[in-house]
């Protein structure tokens, strides 16, 4: 009966709970008592059983990017709700104080070269409305030529002669180059002036119709079957891409933030954490490099090329490093200003 | 010679803690890149903790989503002075207890095939753990299904995860002496069902 208390503190005696009184006596007396020996060995390998349970349970890899994954597709609050404590106004009004001259005219400069350029769109799509109308005529009298550079050869008749001579032969440099004089010009426009925007729109449209074939998957999918497996092999891997660089955007801001602890005297620097995360990386960058360069991912390939040698770097450190190596390779990448490259991409 | 352990470790916990109340602070502030390292830090531990809870890998993913979600809208609402790990724990037995009650209608009718259970059948064991005594844990995640789930709760935190009854008892709600009583019950049911397991470790 005596042996029942002993059992029942076992519990608390294998947790470490009970106090260095009651612990002396537990062991005096499994030291002592056969039964209660064995009894304690039981529950000993209980808790190994219990503690193998959960070691061999661990989360899949990717939990953090399906996570992320999962907070893009709620709604979130945090990047939606904008603190509204001033009027947009009054905000304005207190920045265009502050502006200094040279900004001030580099700013309306801006404005200007916007006007400009809006008043070009306009033009030009006003050309192209007309173009039928003058398409007709031309068709009336020559065959139509393709080509921009023909044009000057390929007056109208009904043009009056002084545009024929000055200003028409200076008419492509016009509509390239200046909005504003393309408007002077566009009052009294000719068919060859027709001619020239009709040329460059056709140009225009096969230019989108290529962009477009490049870089919307959307498009692509309809070309074929290869196509399609293609456009989707380099969308994974640019969300691929995207994923490890933010990554090592991550690893690179802890390293730079950990701070050196005191150990025996000695600041040392504990990058264990960095130094495990480092080695996970560096094997997929190189893959990845590589998968880039295939497709000509310039962006991407030069900043896995930079990240590289600082990843290797910090997974050959040492668990507790000298402040001076850890500072070193810190400067260096604060020095090329990769944490914000990362942050752009 | 090496450096002193306790030493040692003490200063690596005083950083270490220092290092996550200030990540904690950016990712309240609404730093991604600072709440991405605390999910790295934690999601481990509330993993194993939902699986032990929900006994199956691809609802422990779910929960343990569920639960980093919640806390990522509430985090601003974290009292500084909690521990995260425990504030954590708390969310993902919230999400659990909630998985519980929307599975309770399957969970009756289950029950005739949980009480069946005899010995662990080859086919329904997870990929995942193969490595080790298979048959073992098969038998451990059994029994644990058949606790109750304050049962469980406790058990989990405490044996199986090792907190402080302090820590559990701020994760429950409940008092120190409740835990106690639940958790010796749980470990005599926990023994009874695992009995020829144990035994044989002697």
């Amino acid at each position: 009966m005596n042996c029942q208390i002993y059992h029942d503190a076992f519990d608390d005696f294998l947790d470490g709970e009970l106090d260095e009184q009651n612990a002396a006596r537990i062991n005096s007396h499994v030291f002592a008592c056969k039964e209660c020996a064995a009894q304690l060995e039981v529950l000993k390998h209980e808790k190994e059983i219990y503690a193998h349970y959960l070691f061999a349970a661990e989360p899949p890899q990717d939990l953090w990017t399906k996570f992320q994954a999962k907070l893009e597709n709620e709604e979130n609050p945090r990047r939606v709700v904008v603190p509204a404590t001033t009027p947009f106004w009054k905000t304005y009004s207190f920045g265009l104080r502050n502006l200094s001259a040279p900004s001030a005219f580099a700013a309306a400069l801006i404005v200007f070269g916007i006007g400009f350029g809006l008043l070009h769109f306009w033009t030009s799509k006003n050309a192209e409305e007309n173009q039928y109308s003058s398409r007709i005529e031309i068709d009336k009298n020559e065959p139509v030529a393709t080509e921009t550079g023909k044009v000057d050869a390929e007056v109208t008749p009904n043009q009056p002669p002084e545009q024929i001579g000055g200003k028409e032969i200076n008419a492509p440099k016009i509509i390239k180059n200046n909005g504003s004089k393309k408007l002077s010009v566009a009052k009294n426009t000719t068919a060859a002036d027709f001619k020239l925007v009709d040329a460059r729109s056709e140009t225009l449209k096969k230019k989108a119709a290529f962009r477009g074939e490049k870089n919307f998957p959307a498009d692509k999918l309809r070309l074929n079957e290869q196509a399609r497996a293609q456009a989707l092999e380099l969308k994974n891997l640019e969300t691929e891409t995207a994923r490890q660089l933010e990554k090592v955007e991550l690893l690179l801001r802890t390293f730079r933030n950990a701070r050196a602890g005191e150990v025996n005297g000695n600041a040392l620097y504990d990058v264990a954490y960095e130094k495990q995360q480092a080695r996970k990386l560096l094997e997929k960058n190189s893959r990845l490099r590589q998968s880039s360069e295939m497709f000509g991912m310039a962006d991407a390939l030069e900043l896995l090329n930079r990240v590289e040698p600082y990843l290797l770097e910090i997974a050959n450190l040492e668990e507790n490093s000298a402040p001076g190596v850890v500072t070193d390779i810190r400067e260096r990448f604060k020095n090329q200003n990769i944490i914000a490259s990362l942050q752009i991409y | 010679m090496d450096i002193p352990m306790p030493f040692r470790a003490e200063a690596e916990i005083k950083e270490l803690t220092e290092y996550s109340g200030e990540m904690l602070a950016r990712a309240k502030a609404g730093d991604n890149a600072a709440f991405g390292l605390l999910f790295e830090r934690h999601h481990r531990f509330v993993y194993k903790f939902v699986y032990a809870m929900l006994g199956e890998t691809a609802a422990a993913e779910e929960a343990t989503q569920e639960t980093f979600l919640a806390a990522y809208k509430n985090i601003r609402g974290l009292r500084g002075e909690a521990k995260l790990q425990t504030w954590l724990c708390a969310i993902a037995k919230n999400v659990v207890y909630k998985s519980f009650r929307s599975l309770n209608k399957e969970c009756t009718q289950s029950e005739a095939e949980i009480e069946s259970f005899e010995m662990p059948d080859e086919k329904t064991l997870a990929p995942d753990r193969e490595f080790l005594s298979k048959e073992l844990n098969q038998v451990i995640g059994a029994a644990l299904e058949k606790l109750d789930a304050d049962k469980r709760l406790v058990f989990t935190l405490r044996e199986l995860q090792h907190l402080t009854y302090q820590e559990i008892a701020e994760i429950t709600g409940s008092g120190v002496p409740k835990l106690k009583t639940d958790l010796r019950r749980a470990k005599i049911e926990m023994r009874a069902l695992l009995e020829p397991y144990l035994e044989a470790g002697k």
